[in-house]
């Protein structure tokens, strides 16, 4: 008991020394240099990477209000700082099929739209010797990096060609449905 | 089958017998032939005497002659020598010839006549030297003197004869004496050498069968006496060591025997004191109830404030929820920020330090919420599998109450048999006592033997010992006997 004990007073004092060390440390190295936020998720129980930069934001999932769509990847709306977005499973939108139970919501920077995933692994702030660049064609996801982040290697899923592609799709049926009006 | 003593007596005695008979015809033989030998030196000797006494008649005769012829006085010293002489010579004869009657008689006769013829002479002598020398010479021619001279020379020649005679007799005799002591000695000798041979040959068959066999006999026996001693002194030995390990073994029995003995006593000093603590012990049976009840009391206790741990476990196990879900929401607050910093541009990197700072603190939170719920559960674990084990000690403690007044019936009963149990100590006291006494007489008896054991052992050893001499004189004695055997 004492030997826990023992432990778990030099791990507070090992926090307590990082925590001080944080702010004796010169301005100078508040200075991110080349480095990437990315946030650690997982989808069908495998792991994959968003960048932070993509996101304006991240929340526990709550209950979508639903949406009469055609869109499959959409699950419905959702009230963000007082903006409606469209809640679209990331998922779905990847191809593997639709989440079982998507507990977490990204909200994308670019558009005004929410993506539901079902894992949060936790987010890194990571340098240039974790992040690999491969072929676009290897990637199931349309990735072209992979990084190295919790201890496995997590493909980093573009927002911005999937917007693109969710927005075409979208315009795609749109004009097709002025085309077509319903009686 | 005739003894080896009464062998060699007979063969001794023929032998000796033998030896007896060839001296005695031996010693018979030479007395025979010394005999003979004195007989033929006398014979000699009267021989020698006749023919000195003729000598001495013709001396005379001579002597007697020239002085009737010459007148000369000396021619009559031959004479005279004659006249001392014969006397003599005729009384020498006579002790010689006086076994020999013929021979006194001629002799006799033959002294007669020299009487006479010694006479004449003196006579004639006379004659010459008072007479003439024709008278005398005609007394001479008258022949008379030779006629007489004549008669003696036949009586002397018969004498001489006669004593030849003798002679040749017992050369004859000493012929047949020698030839028997001859025929004596060879037989004697011939028949002796045949008795040795035969005693020889005897003896030598008798030594080497009756007394070879009879040494055998004697070799073997000592060989058997031997082995037996040599066995009886094995068991002996034997018998000994096993006569001390059994008294070592009796030893420690009486030691055993002493010491139950004593453990028989305190038996009994203790059942005593069982007994007397058995009397005393319904105060100490009513205190233990009490204790009982006591430790019941506790129990419960222990088991209200397990409950109550268990209880205000689960609390904690709330509070540390929302610890976690506060740690959780400050996680994704940070993360936010860092997003909102990472909007900002330059200008919020000072503020992403300061976000990512408190997600870290978020971070270990959430890791330590995680290992205080461990802890809590293993707190839980361990208060339930105390509560269960509480609980049973509590049926124990209900059934050791039950159990306890079987207990102190018990103990009256016990009270009742440690009486039993101190007399019967007792006796085994006394009959232990009793073994004891008659382990020690044991052990003394034991003793006796082992020395009288060891005693045969010694005896044995000497008897051992006697017989191998035996054996070695019998093996000398046969070789003495029977050098071919060795």
């Amino acid at each position: 008991m004492s030997t826990t004990t023992d432990a778990l007073q030099a791990q507070l004092l090992s926090w307590r020394q990082s925590f001080d060390q944080s702010f004796t440390e010169p301005r100078e190295k508040a200075d991110w240099g080349d480095t990437w936020d990315v946030l650690g998720i997982r989808i069908a129980n495998e792991p994959f990477a968003l960048h932070l930069d993509d996101l304006a934001g991240l929340l526990p999932a709550m209950t979508p209000a639903p949406y009469p769509a055609d869109a499959a990847a959409l699950l419905g709306l959702i009230g963000y700082r007082g903006q409606v977005l469209p809640l679209y499973d990331l998922r779905a939108l990847l191809g593997r099929g639709a989440s079982t139970t998507p507990r977490w919501w990204a909200i994308v920077r670019a558009t005004p739209l929410a993506l539901a995933f079902e894992g949060f692994d936790g987010q890194w702030r990571l340098p240039p010797q974790d992040r690999l660049q491969q072929d676009n064609a290897a990637s199931d996801s349309g990735s072209d990096w992979t990084v190295r982040a919790g201890g496995e290697l997590r493909p980093l899923i573009p927002l911005a060609p999937l917007v693109e592609r969710l927005t075409a799709t979208l315009a795609g049926g749109r004009d097709a449905a002025s085309a077509h009006p319903k009686a | 089958m005739w003894t080896f003593g009464r062998k060699l007596t007979v063969g001794f005695a023929l032998s000796f017998a033998l030896l007896l008979l060839i001296g005695l015809l031996s010693y018979r033989g030479v007395e025979v032939l010394t005999n003979t030998s004195y007989q033929v030196t006398r014979t000699h000797q009267v021989l020698s005497d006749i023919a000195s006494l003729m000598s001495a008649m013709k001396d005379a005769e001579t002597g007697q002659r020239g002085f009737m012829l010459t007148g000369d006085e000396t021619y009559l010293d031959p004479y005279r020598a004659a006249s001392t002489e014969i006397p003599r010579l005729l009384a020498e004869l006579r002790s010689l010839i006086r076994d020999n009657p013929s021979q006194q008689t001629r002799l006799n006769q033959a002294a007669v006549m020299i009487d006479s013829l010694m006479a004449l002479h003196k006579e004639r002598i006379e004659m010459r030297r008072t007479g003439s020398e024709e008278a005398t010479l005609r007394q001479i021619k008258t022949g008379d003197g030779k006629r007489r001279m004549d008669e003696l020379r036949a009586i002397i020649d018969q004498m001489e004869q006669e004593e030849t005679d003798l002679l040749r007799e017992r050369a004859r005799e000493v012929e047949a004496t020698a030839s028997g002591v001859r025929s004596a000695i060879g037989w004697g000798t011939a028949a002796g050498l045949i008795l040795v041979l035969v005693a020889a040959l005897v003896l030598n068959r008798a030594l080497s069968g009756q007394v070879g066999a009879a040494v055998l006999h004697v070799q073997r026996s000592a060989a058997e006496l031997q082995a037996a001693a040599n066995q009886q002194a094995a068991g002996a030995r034997e018998t000994a060591t096993s006569m001390t390990e059994i008294s070592t073994t009796i030893s420690e029995l009486l030691a055993t025997s002493r010491q139950i003995a004593d453990s028989a006593q305190r038996v009994v000093q203790i059942a005593e004191q069982t007994a007397s603590s058995a009397r005393g012990g319904e105060g100490t049976l009513q205190g233990a109830r009490d204790t009982i009840a006591a430790m019941r009391r506790q129990i419960d206790q222990v088991v209200g404030h397990m409950l109550d741990l268990g209880q205000k476990s689960q609390r904690i196990g709330v509070v540390l929820d929302l610890v976690g879900e506060l740690a959780e929401q400050t996680n994704i607050l940070a993360i936010n920020a860092t997003i909102e910093a990472t909007v900002a541009g330059d200008a919020g990197r000072r503020f992403g330090v300061v976000a990512d700072e408190i997600r870290k603190l978020a971070d270990r939170m959430t890791a330590s919420t995680k290992e205080i719920r461990l802890q809590i559960d293993d707190v839980r674990g361990a208060v339930n599998t105390t509560v269960m084990a509480t609980e049973a000690g509590s049926k124990a403690v209900d059934a050791g109450a039950r159990q306890f007044d079987d207990v102190a019936a018990t103990f009256a009963r016990i009270a009742g048999l440690v009486v039993t149990t101190t007399d019967a100590a007792r006796e085994i006291e006394l009959s232990t006592k009793q073994q004891a006494t008659a382990v020690e007489q044991l052990n003394i008896a034991l003793s006796n033997t082992a020395q009288a054991s060891r005693e045969t052992e010694t005896s044995s050893g000497q008897t051992s010992q006697t017989a191998t001499e035996l054996a070695q004189t019998s093996r000398q004695l046969l070789s003495l006997v029977q050098a071919q055997s060795a």
